[in-house]
């Protein structure tokens, strides 16, 4: 998906340094890019660099304006390690370039809302809902609308996160599917109240995960391991201290406090990659299969590779 | 003649096996750069598919461009004979004009919502500024002794209009006309991001999603092969309307 | 008896860039119905200026111009004017073309064609009624430019150096023909030029023009008999003493 905020992410250079450059005295820090995207569910990335200096990493974030891309580029060897979609991974994984799953990254993070007048999902037979193709959400959807017998029935309006607040005000839709903060900003606005909390499909939370090339795992463990422990740390440290998430969701899309502070509440950052996460995670590959959306499961032997954490 | 126009498939032949190299150099992996066989085989498995996006697309912007020249034309055939109305206009056509249709999806969500209007609106932006400058720059540059023969004729304003404001802006337009079809095409992909569900961008972002890289090579393959046709046929039209200026490039004595 | 024809002090003053330029001042003079009148001198001392004026393509600062009894204000409909560079309409045939005048006039169609077809024939144009301007010689979009001014039957027919861009044979050509309609049709001709030869091949009456500001030096009565050769003693010696009030110049023949 082409994200406008390629535009906009020229101009927004709030991240945080992309390049930690002052060396220490006497260390010879070794550069590593790691890749991320801009969206809510990735702010942990941000502390990372500061966490990996002391290792002797000097670690450069590559950001992406979606997880699409972000994917894309690994597929192309320019970035091999740092958060990815699940769902772009696994699509990616299957078309023959290896990747492997390291660690959970950060649960949750979207939401149904819906105009106050719809009260339940056969409300919205004939009408519009609005999604993001190829995402996430628009798999958790797919199960609800399934579950709840509409399907087929609701017509799905394909629009990029940023673009469905506005239809849901004007009415041009009747409930979105959206990610954080823009589920925040509509409900704070008033726009729509919340018809469906997303996560008691089989899928349940799952999200974002932080991911590696198979070739870049095999070829430097060690380095892998370093940046796995620093994953983990920064994202225990974003769980701990909402206000970091909800600075920079203030700062990076403009969102007012009352909407940075709702958003964060419907992100999870969580490392937590135990059996509650691998079944989540097969759980959406059998979902996308059932969706068209990936031709077939993960070698999950090869895939999954959660022991770093 | 056909022969040196043939020459014009060289370039694209040679693409075409740099390509097919890359491919079996394997010097990029299979699921962003697939070979050209795969992408041929998208025309024969996805003909339906690809047609009938390409037809939406089409229409899009057949209607877009057509908007843009129903509002274009008239009004830069009176920007450009009425100097008051060319002072009023100026700075506002500069401003907008430079305005990327991207940068206005948001607005048009807001003003039009979801679907086929913002994306025929966006089309219709990117048609109606060359065909709108175009119009005026062929009023510009009308002949002063044709206006003086008008005006010692006693001509009203409506007879100088349309036989002569319009006839002798027409070639202009068409150039106008040229470019504002290429703008209109290059933002069909863009304008379709906006909850459409067919044509020729909306399966390219689509294929994106899906890292279906034969898609997305085949939906450009079209893009590119029906702009070369839509200027080809704006130019034959031309060529056709303004025979009478055939004579004036070459020399007529 | 009231002249057909006056200028009564008329003088033209044009803003300039840095500062006024006076290109008439205190044009006095004036003329019967049919009387073929040249205005003759070296480039820049105003003739042409008067004619558009007397065109009522301008207007004068000062004075007026008065034809059959009208005072003008814009141009009369006893007028029409042909231009130097012909001022056809590209777009138009031959036929087309000469019938403008009288489209703008809302004389009607049959008609138009009729009258259009008469003048055309009078100008040696038969069998080019089809053609566009960029078809024909030089020689012969004059020949149209005199045709359509022809066609609203003027009683003043005001000719801006029409043969200037012509080849001397062409030009000797439409000079006879020129002569050939005036004695038909009995107009006015009021007929600019910086030739000396032409002139006094063509005129009854020459106004010799001096420049900056432009002024009427003379008004010489010509009386030689009709048809004029320069052969003639008589015309030789009219032509240097206009030489010497027009001034020695590489312009003037």
């Amino acid at each position: 998906m082409l994200r406008r905020k390629l535009l906009a992410t020229a101009a927004v250079s709030f991240a945080a340094p992309a390049i930690v450059s002052r060396a220490s005295l006497g260390q010879n820090l070794r550069k590593v890019k790691m890749g991320s995207a801009f969206t809510t569910t990735t702010n942990a990335a941000f502390l990372m660099p500061a966490l990996l200096k002391p290792e002797g990493i000097d670690l450069e974030l590559v950001m992406f304006p979606s997880l699409v891309q972000r994917m894309q580029a690994v597929a192309s060897g320019d970035v091999d390690i740092g958060n990815g979609g699940l769902s772009a991974t696994m699509q990616v994984a299957t078309k023959g370039f290896p990747m492997q799953v390291l660690a959970n990254g950060c649960d949750g993070g979207w939401m149904v809302l819906a105009q106050p007048s719809i009260k339940s999902f056969k409300d919205l037979i004939g009408k519009k809902i609005a999604v993001q193709n190829g995402s996430i959400g628009l798999v958790s959807l797919n199960w609800k609308l399934k579950q709840e017998g509409v399907f087929g029935k609701v017509e799905l309006a394909f629009m990029d996160n940023q673009d469905q607040p506005i239809p849901l005000m004007r009415g041009d839709v009747a409930a979105i599917c959206v990610f954080e903060p823009y589920a925040a900003l509509a409900e704070v606005n008033g726009w729509g109240k919340r018809l469906w909390v997303p996560y008691d499909s089989p899928m349940g939370k799952t999200n974002l995960g932080f991911v590696a090339s198979s070739g870049f795992v095999k070829k430097d463990p060690d380095l892998t391991k370093k940046m796995v422990a620093a994953h983990v740390k920064a994202t225990k440290e974003m769980a701990a201290n909402p206000s970091i998430a909800i600075e920079t969701t203030i700062k990076q899309f403009k969102m007012t406090k009352e909407v940075a502070e709702l958003s964060t509440k419907n992100l999870f950052f969580s490392a937590d990659s135990g059996p509650t996460f691998v079944s989540g995670l097969k759980s959406l590959a059998k979902m996308m299969i059932d969706d068209k959306m990936l031709e077939k499961e993960p070698d999950w032997d090869n895939f999954l590779n959660l022991g770093f954490v | 003649m056909q022969f040196r126009r043939a020459l014009g498939l060289l370039p694209l032949a040679l693409l075409l096996l740099a390509w097919e190299l890359a491919v079996q150099a394997k010097v990029y992996p299979p699921v962003l750069l697939p070979p050209p066989a795969k992408v041929l085989m998208v025309f024969v498995d996805d003909w339906d598919t690809v047609l009938g996006n390409a037809l939406a697309s089409i229409s899009r912007v057949a209607i877009g461009i057509s908007l843009a020249f129903l509002f274009a034309v008239p009004l830069g055939l009176m920007i450009g004979r009425y100097r008051l109305l060319d002072t009023m206009t100026d700075w506002s056509i500069q401003i907008f004009r430079s305005i990327p249709p991207i940068a206005l999806i948001p607005m048009a969500l807001l003003f039009l919502g979801i679907g086929d209007k913002p994306a025929i609106a966006l089309i219709f932006l990117a048609g109606t500024w060359p065909l709108l400058i175009n119009t005026i720059f062929g009023v510009r540059g009308i002949e002063r002794t044709l206006l003086k023969v008008a005006r010692a004729a006693r001509a009203g304003e409506f007879l100088v209009m349309k036989d002569i404001i319009l006839p002798a802006a027409l070639p202009a337009i068409f150039t106008g006309l040229r470019l504002a079809v290429g703008g209109g095409w290059l933002t069909v992909v863009t304008a379709e991001m906006i909850a459409v569900k067919s044509g020729l961008g909306y399966m390219i972002l689509n294929a994106q999603l899906t890292f279906r890289s034969d898609l997305i090579i085949a939906g450009i393959i079209v893009i590119g092969a029906i702009g070369l046709l839509a200027d080809q046929a704006v130019r034959m039209v031309r060529a056709h309307v303004c025979r009478w200026q055939e004579g004036l490039t070459a020399s007529p004595e | 008896m009231s002249k057909f024809l006056e200028c009564i002090g008329v003088g033209k003053i044009y803003p300039g860039k840095t500062e006024p330029v006076e290109a008439l001042r205190g044009i006095d003079f004036n003329c019967d119905a049919g009387d073929f009148v040249c205005l003759l001198g070296r480039s820049g001392c105003g003739k042409s200026t008067l004619l558009q004026m007397v065109a009522g393509l301008e207007k004068p600062t000062s004075g007026q111009i008065v034809i059959a009894n009208r005072e003008l204000d814009g141009p009369s409909p006893e007028a029409a004017i042909v231009f130097q560079d012909h001022g056809l309409f590209p777009w138009m045939t031959v036929q087309k073309n000469v019938e403008f005048n009288m489209k703008a006039r809302g004389v009607p169609a049959a008609e138009r064609r009729a009258t259009a077809t008469q003048f055309i024939e009078m100008t040696s144009l038969t069998g080019f009624a089809d053609r566009y301007p960029h078809e024909l010689s030089g020689g012969m979009r004059q020949r149209v430019g005199i045709a359509r001014a022809l066609t609203t039957r003027p009683k003043a027919l005001l000719m801006d150096e029409p043969f200037g861009a012509l080849d001397a044979q062409t030009r000797g050509k439409l000079q006879d023909e020129v002569l050939q309609i005036w004695a038909k049709q009995r107009t006015t001709v009021l007929f600019v030029t910086h030739s000396i030869d032409e002139a006094l091949l063509l005129a009854d009456r020459i106004l010799v023009f001096s420049p900056r500001p432009g002024r009427i030096a003379a008004d010489i009565k010509v009386d030689l008999p009709r048809p004029r050769t320069s052969q003639l003693p008589e015309f030789v010696a009219l032509a240097r003493e206009l030489r010497g009030l027009v001034g020695a110049d590489r312009e003037i023949d």
